[in-house]
């Protein structure tokens, strides 16, 4: 038995972790486009920041892959797969053959079309290589253009800001982190970036690019508005990256690889796992549960993988924002229960339909959000408990005897 | 494994397990150093909920499948495969909190020392034979013991 994972991140650390409860002895190859050992991703900011170093941004330590029997191709990529042969072609011209074979090749930072845009004149913000090469340029009083206020957008900014570099986010949405955040939500953390010196572009997005002689660049924006500046940062969002399976009859994509309830895509003993996966949040914890149940599966358990609905903890400047499920929600179709200390910097906001909770977003004032987060999960009915969900003292015992007796015998 | 089980009929409410766990993990493992030299106050990884006339101390359950741990973006939150703790690695933690937002029971608590943000939870006192909370439990309303039934 030959296990192959292709993609060295989070979900093929799992998805070793998941092979090894059933099967501690035979060998996994996993080929890694990328020359490390799988770090933290998203990591990368804290890494640029000067607060995470060469040594803690592994994922695992050095020694995973050997105690595990993991034989890893370091700058390696797989160019074609044949499930008829099951075999992996190589950039080297090899072939690796499978018995059971897991796709986690994660996805790619997403560069539109921008008049004057080339490799040379722009950073993504996606991986350890990305940041490496942005380190010797931002320095204190650079200045830094960041399109997208995604998570991405937000954590380069603030890993500049921390540098001394002075960053102006743009964002096409009316506001930051629009898949996250509410009008209000958004204006409490717009005021609270602007007061740190950030100068923010809403409704607005890059149109063109002109290198100047003096190495900075000229950012013309769809409104006309001109920057200039030293560094260009692209945050608009990851593409999966599928291309190894286009073209391969029996799998279907649909943007990520379509893949049934046991993470199968479709093909005999062929798994997915992670960013790569259609129809799924490309999520760090998702990506790890994922890859775990996938390893599981293709070391022959049956193990089905129940959606997870989409959260996301992001800490920007000292700022805490924690958003579940549905963050968004503001309109009439919904309940909503909202706490807001706009003094304070705190926003507690949870939604609910159908007696049901959906969503939740947290600002500052994030203690046991985990329960939330189980409710929307669960899709439990929350009638009994609505009245205590914002409560200071909500917790356990805020539930039914017989549900946190439960609990507790866990 | 062996888990720390409370039995809400015997909790007093008296906050005692707090005061040990924390004493438990603090460097002098003095209660008059930790609380007013270490400032420790308030960073107990076990916490008592009250609803009159019930009590109960709750802590991380060590899941089987850890939520925290798929969530941990550092790789500091793990589970030791040999006796089934999850515990932080706290030199490699960030402080971003997805693992408050993972714990289906809330149990991990995000605070600040010194500065240095911490997620606070159980770690079954890993270094001691029993954990502090069991040990200094004046009612026994805390348990030490293997039940079987796993997450």
């Amino acid at each position: 038995m030959n296990y192959v994972i292709i993609g060295n991140s989070v979900a093929a650390v799992h998805a070793v972790m998941g092979i090894r409860e059933y099967d501690q002895d035979n060998p996994i190859t996993i080929i890694s486009a990328e020359n490390y050992y799988a770090y933290g991703r998203p990591l990368i900011s804290y890494w640029l920041e000067g607060r995470v170093k060469n040594k803690n941004i592994l994922y695992r330590p050095e020694e995973f892959y050997k105690e595990n029997k993991v034989q890893l191709l370091l700058g390696r990529r797989a160019v074609s797969i044949n499930p008829d042969s099951k075999q992996v072609e190589l950039d080297d011209g090899n072939f690796l053959s499978y018995d059971r074979l897991l796709i986690a090749t994660g996805g790619r930072p997403f560069i539109p079309e921008i008049k004057g845009l080339n490799p040379k004149n722009h950073f993504t913000f996606m991986n350890y290589d990305d940041v490496r090469k942005l380190e010797p340029v931002a320095a204190p009083g650079k200045e830094a253009v960041v399109i997208g206020a995604g998570p991405t957008g937000l954590k380069a900014m603030e890993s500049l800001v921390k540098r001394g570099v002075r960053v102006t986010l743009v964002e096409l949405a009316d506001r930051v982190w629009s898949q996250a955040l509410d009008a209000e939500a958004a204006s409490m953390v717009t005021s609270f970036l602007q007061q740190r010196g950030v100068n923010l572009y809403l409704n607005d997005t890059v149109q063109s690019i002109e290198q100047k002689k003096n190495d900075r660049l000229d950012i013309k924006l769809n409104s006309g508005c001109e920057l200039q500046s030293d560094l260009l940062v692209l945050a608009i969002g990851v593409r999966p990256n599928v291309e190894l399976l286009k073209s391969i009859p029996g799998v279907n994509i649909n943007r990520g690889v379509v893949v049934g309830p046991d993470l199968n895509i479709g093909l005999p003993d062929v798994y997915a796992a992670g960013d790569v996966v259609a129809d799924s949040p490309p999520l760090f914890p998702h990506a790890a549960v994922q890859g775990r149940i996938a390893g599981r599966n293709m070391a022959g358990n049956n193990d089905n993988y129940k959606p997870i609905p989409p959260y996301n903890a992001l800490g920007i400047l000292g700022l805490n924002i924690v958003s579940m499920g549905n963050s968004i929600a503001s309109d009439e179709n919904y309940e909503l229960l909202v706490e807001t200390e706009r003094e304070a910097l705190i926003y507690r906001k949870l939604v609910i339909k159908e007696n049901r909770l959906v969503g939740g977003l947290m600002i500052n004032k994030i203690d046991r959000a985990g329960i939330y987060h189980k409710l929307i999960e669960e899709g439990a009915d929350i009638t009994s408990i609505k009245d205590e969900l914002l409560n200071p003292n909500f917790g356990l015992l805020s539930f039914p005897e017989p549900v946190w007796q439960r609990q507790l015998a866990h | 494994m062996k888990k720390v089980y409370a039995r809400p009929a015997y909790c007093m409410n008296c906050h005692l397990c707090e005061v040990n766990c924390i004493v438990a993990h603090s460097k002098s493992r003095n209660l008059l150093k930790a609380f007013k030299k270490e400032k420790l106050r308030g960073t107990a990884r076990v916490f008592v909920e009250e609803r009159k006339p019930i009590s109960i101390a709750v802590q991380c359950r060590h899941c089987n499948d850890p939520r925290c741990v798929a969530g941990c973006i550092s790789g500091a939150m793990v589970k030791d495969t040999e006796t089934g703790i999850v515990y932080c690695q706290e030199e490699k933690c960030v402080g971003c909190w997805t693992c408050v937002v993972s714990c289906p029971y809330g149990v991990i608590r995000p605070i600040e020392i010194d500065g240095r943000k911490l997620p606070l939870k159980c770690d079954l006192c890993k270094e001691y034979e029993e954990p502090a909370c069991v040990v200094g439990c004046p009612n026994k309303a805390l348990v030490f013991e293997e039940r079987g039934a796993e997450v």
